[in-house]
């Protein structure tokens, strides 16, 4: 019996002794940041919070990595500071801006910072707004191309409300997001702009939106094509307090 | 002495079992080989039976992001026709588009099996019966890799039987181009019609049933090399052409499918018929007659199969209200108005003065309207079931005290509206509240819907479907796992269809008339049996190319409005939208509408015996859930399953937005 008590214990140990393989790995202690600019303004990119992101590939590690999207703020910044020190390949993904190139072999060490430029697809300009009696709204706005040769199709002109700074597809006020408060476009730039200056010919105006009294909004407008992503350019953010 | 007689005992019998190790290399009994299927007609039915259990069929228990045959018979209202914006449901959306990771190789290798095998054993077979078996075969193959090709894009062809100690490195196959896996079905349907005869046992393939595939197939590929290109879907899949096929070979997939659907037409089909006289009766019977002659190929079910089979379904029980039509469940999802509308318009509004028209009766309403609309859906005031179990279908959303302006005035039912205003426009729910005017209790709601927040197992869109629901049966047998109607598979209306998107799309792109015209043959065909008005081709279409941005005439659409109009409801309006690459337009923020009757108080008479002569009017609102489709770019393909990759790098990359 004692023996069996013994043989047990030995083979306890067996099963324990695997526990002493220590993981050697680095853990994820690398840290990375930067600005996402526009080429043509060199101002930080218009985007919404999280509407897209840096997409990273670790190229060290495997040969078909998964890839890991670092958010882009309001802002056009990033930063993330859990990654691997590896080596990897960045690109600006899936927002409303030309495909951007990708930096191949870039090695991430203890901190990083790295900054992209990106050609957005629209500029949303000359934004006007009337806020009438029973607090109806009239707003406008109008387009350019800054690259006019093969942009897709422009699909649609709708305004963006949020009652916080953050404004933009992401955080809006979903009662607005209708398709009466929308002007649908689906036209080619030589419709509706000039192939040469990249200047829309258009003001897109959507009339009586009605605002509640007594609220601050934060409005902006937004253009979208019908890229791969179909995400939207915006304008800058306008703040219409409503007496 | 007892001790050694029992361990001698012992000894004995583990001497006898070690005997029999001499004779282990036998063929087990229970197993079939090769030789006995693959060696005479009857073990290759049996073979065969096996595959058409497991086809990729889109029928009553199909689960979109669940798979073929799904269990769960109370999701059965989960479907395609809810996701594409033809029905809306409860809970659930476009939420299935990513699927299910569907990866079917292993049946693929059973098909592959039989086709590498059955050559040695041809000598036992008659020469019709061993081209028959293997035409069957090839059609088989060709469903499986259709099923893969409009979820994936390119995806694998495998025609060999892999051996799973093979070569490492010819184990893990790359995906072929979408293109080219549509030419493998090309050809291997090219061999089914060689081979397979003309007839067949019922939900069995034949010639036709081949032709009929290959006529879908390839009009898919057509106007995916047409359309992929204005998807914009970019990203290394579509570089390297695994999703998205060339626009040049438009024409070639058109030309096949045309050439295809002349085969089926030429075949022993014809549209059924068997009661001209009432149109509606005809098309509502067209689903349930087991002896149709539009049938090409269909699923059966039957109440006695094994439960594993999955040969039984809940259609009825998931789409009829409880208790007055089911007895089980309850309805989960309703045609939605903009549908009912692609048919003929709906008298509810006065051209003239714009007001609401009145009506004494609901069944006033669709009394003119196309038979196949009616015969598609319940309108409120139709019937349903017979004798004592015989009830209308009562449907009212609530109560006008008064309502002398015009139907905009409701503003698609806006809470903000003035004459929508809570003194004057009454909601109610649950069932069966009233309301008191001037000393009269007055219903508010119907029966069958709507409550004020639009509750579960009533319409919400003023509508149920009408289209495959068994008017047959007694209301206390509509029960879960207990409806047996069969599911139309391929049926003449749509190889009518098909050849008319193939015949226009041709004469578009080869700019011929005449080709044109020929396509507005078919559809009057399919409008004839309808009951609908004739269609006069126009020689200069409307143009539309803005509304999904790219070249598409007034002709074009309405052969696609008649597509949807004809197979609303069977599963192909997801797959149309897709190919078509309008999905992403359709569905953007897309909130249904709903024809909702409501009652006007002040204009209620009554005649000289004390009977109330009701004045209701349709009013177009926004379904009150507001339930919002919306079609992600990346759902035109699904995403090829993880674990896959994960076993076959060589699978990447993933389909495009992934």
């Amino acid at each position: 019996m004692k023996t069996i008590n013994l043989l047990m214990a030995l083979a306890g140990m067996f099963f324990l002794s695997a526990c002493s393989k220590t993981d050697n790995y680095e853990g994820p202690n690398a840290s990375m940041s930067g600005q996402v600019t526009d080429q043509i303004t060199k101002e930080p990119f218009l985007t919404g919070q999280g509407e897209f992101s840096i997409r990273l590939l670790e190229t060290s590690w495997s040969e078909n990595p998964a890839p890991q999207d670092l958010q882009v703020k309001q802002d056009g910044s990033y930063s993330h500071t859990k990654l691997f020190q590896a080596t990897y390949t960045l690109q600006p993904y899936g927002g409303a801006f030309w495909p951007a190139d990708k930096i191949e072999g870039f090695k991430l060490g203890a901190n990083a910072e790295q900054n992209f430029e990106v050609t957005p697809y629209l500029h949303v300009k000359n934004v006007k707004w009337n806020l009438k009696a029973e607090n109806k709204l009239d707003i406008s706005c109008s387009l350019a191309a800054p690259v006019t040769n093969g942009l897709p199709q422009v699909i649609e002109v709708r305004p963006f409300f949020s009652l916080t700074p953050y404004c933009g597809a992401g955080s809006r006020i979903d009662a607005y997001y209708k398709d009466e408060y929308r002007v649908l476009i689906n036209q080619n730039w030589e419709n509706i702009g000039s192939m040469q200056t990249g200047e829309g010919k258009e003001t897109y105006t959507i009339k009586d939106i009605p605002l509640k009294s007594g609220y601050t909004y934060y409005v902006r407008m937004g253009a979208k094509v019908r890229d791969t992503y179909e995400k939207f350019n915006y304008s800058n953010v306008e703040v219409i307090t409503v007496p | 002495m007892k001790k050694s007689i029992a361990i001698i005992i012992i000894g004995l019998f583990l001497c006898s079992n070690m005997q029999s190790c001499r004779k282990m290399d036998l063929d087990p009994l229970g197993v079939l080989g090769e030789d006995a299927l693959f060696g005479n007609e009857a073990g290759a039915r049996k073979y065969v039976a096996g595959m058409y259990s497991f086809l990729p069929i889109e029928d009553f228990v199909y689960h979109p992001e669940r798979g073929f045959r799904w269990d769960n018979y109370w999701q059965n209202s989960e479907t395609l026709a809810a996701m594409s914006g033809e029905m809306t449901g409860q809970f659930w959306g476009v939420a299935g588009a990513q699927g299910f990771g569907y990866w079917p190789y292993d049946r693929i290798r059973n098909i592959n099996t039989l086709i590498a095998g059955l050559p040695k054993y041809q000598t036992n077979f008659s020469e019709e019966g061993y081209n028959q078996i293997l035409g069957e075969a090839h059609f088989l193959r060709a469903f499986y890799y259709f099923a893969l090709v409009k979820r994936y894009g390119g995806i694998p062809i495998i025609t060999e039987v892999q051996d799973p100690t093979g070569d490492k490195a010819q184990l893990l196959v790359k995906r072929n181009k979408e293109s080219e896996v549509y030419h493998f079905i090309n050809e291997d349907l090219q061999q089914a019609i060689t081979k397979m005869a003309a007839t067949s046992e019922r939900g069995r393939a034949n010639k036709y049933v081949a032709a009929s595939l290959l006529s879908r197939a390839m009009l898919y590929a057509g106007s995916i090399a047409k359309y992929s290109g204005y998807g914009n879907l970019a990203g290394d899949a579509t570089d390297q052409e695994l999703v998205g096929i060339k626009k040049e070979e438009a024409e070639w997939f058109f030309k096949q499918s045309y050439d295809a659907s002349t085969i089926v037409l030429g075949g022993p089909y014809s549209l059924y018929n068997k009661n001209p006289q009432d149109k509606e009766l005809n098309y509502v019977n067209l689903f349930l007659d087991l002896d149709s002659p539009e049938d090409i190929f269909i699923k059966e079910y039957s109440i006695t199969a094994p439960h594993n089979n999955r040969l039984k379904h809940s259609y009825d029980a998931t789409h009829l209200p409880n208790p007055t039509f089911s007895s089980d469940n309850e309805s989960a999802a309703y045609p939605v108005l903009n549908v009912v509308e692609l048919f003929d318009e709906l008298p509810i509004t006065d051209a003239i003065t714009g007001k609401p028209i009145r009506y004494t009766d609901r069944k006033q309403l669709y009394a003119e309207l196309e038979p196949r609309q009616r015969a598609t859906f319940y309108f409120s005031g139709m019937e349903l079931r017979e004798g004592a179990e015989r009830r209308s279908f009562d449907i009212q959303r609530g109560l006008y005290k008064t309502f002398p302006g015009k139907a905009t005035d409701a503003q698609m039912g806006s809470g903000s509206a003035t004459v929508n205003s809570e003194s004057n426009r009454i909601l109610g729910g649950p069932k069966n509240s009233q309301y008191d005017y001037n000393g009269t209790k007055i219903n508010i709601t119907g029966e069958h819907g709507m409550w004020k927040d639009g509750h579960a197992n009533n319409t919400r869109t003023g509508f149920f479907i009408r289209k495959y629901i068994n008017y047959k049966m007694s209301t206390k047998d509509v029960k879960l796992y207990n409806s047996t109607q069969p599911w139309k598979i391929f049926r003449l209306a749509e190889i009518l269809l098909n050849k008319a998107e193939a015949a226009y799309e041709l004469g578009v792109i080869k700019n011929d008339g005449s080709l044109k015209q020929e396509a507005f043959q078919y559809i009057a065909q399919v409008r004839l049996r309808a009951g609908a008005k004739p269609y006069v081709y126009n020689g200069a279409p409307a143009n539309l190319s803005g509304k999904y941005g790219y070249p598409l005439d007034g002709n074009m659409q309405f052969i696609r409005e008649e597509r949807e109009r004809e197979l609303c409801f069977e599963n192909h309006h997801w797959w149309d939208i897709r190919r078509w690459r309008i999905a992403d337009v359709e569905l953007n923020n897309f909130v249904p509408n709903a024809l909702m009757p409501y009652l006007v108080l002040d204009e209620l008479k009554y005649s000289p015996t004390g009977q109330r002569i009701n004045s209701f009017i349709f009013i177009k609102e926004k379904e009150p859930w507001n339930k919002t489709f919306n079609f992600e770019k990346k759902w035109y393909y699904e995403p090829i399953p993880g674990g896959e990759l994960n076993k076959n790098p060589n699978l990447y990359p993933q389909n495009p937005i992934y």
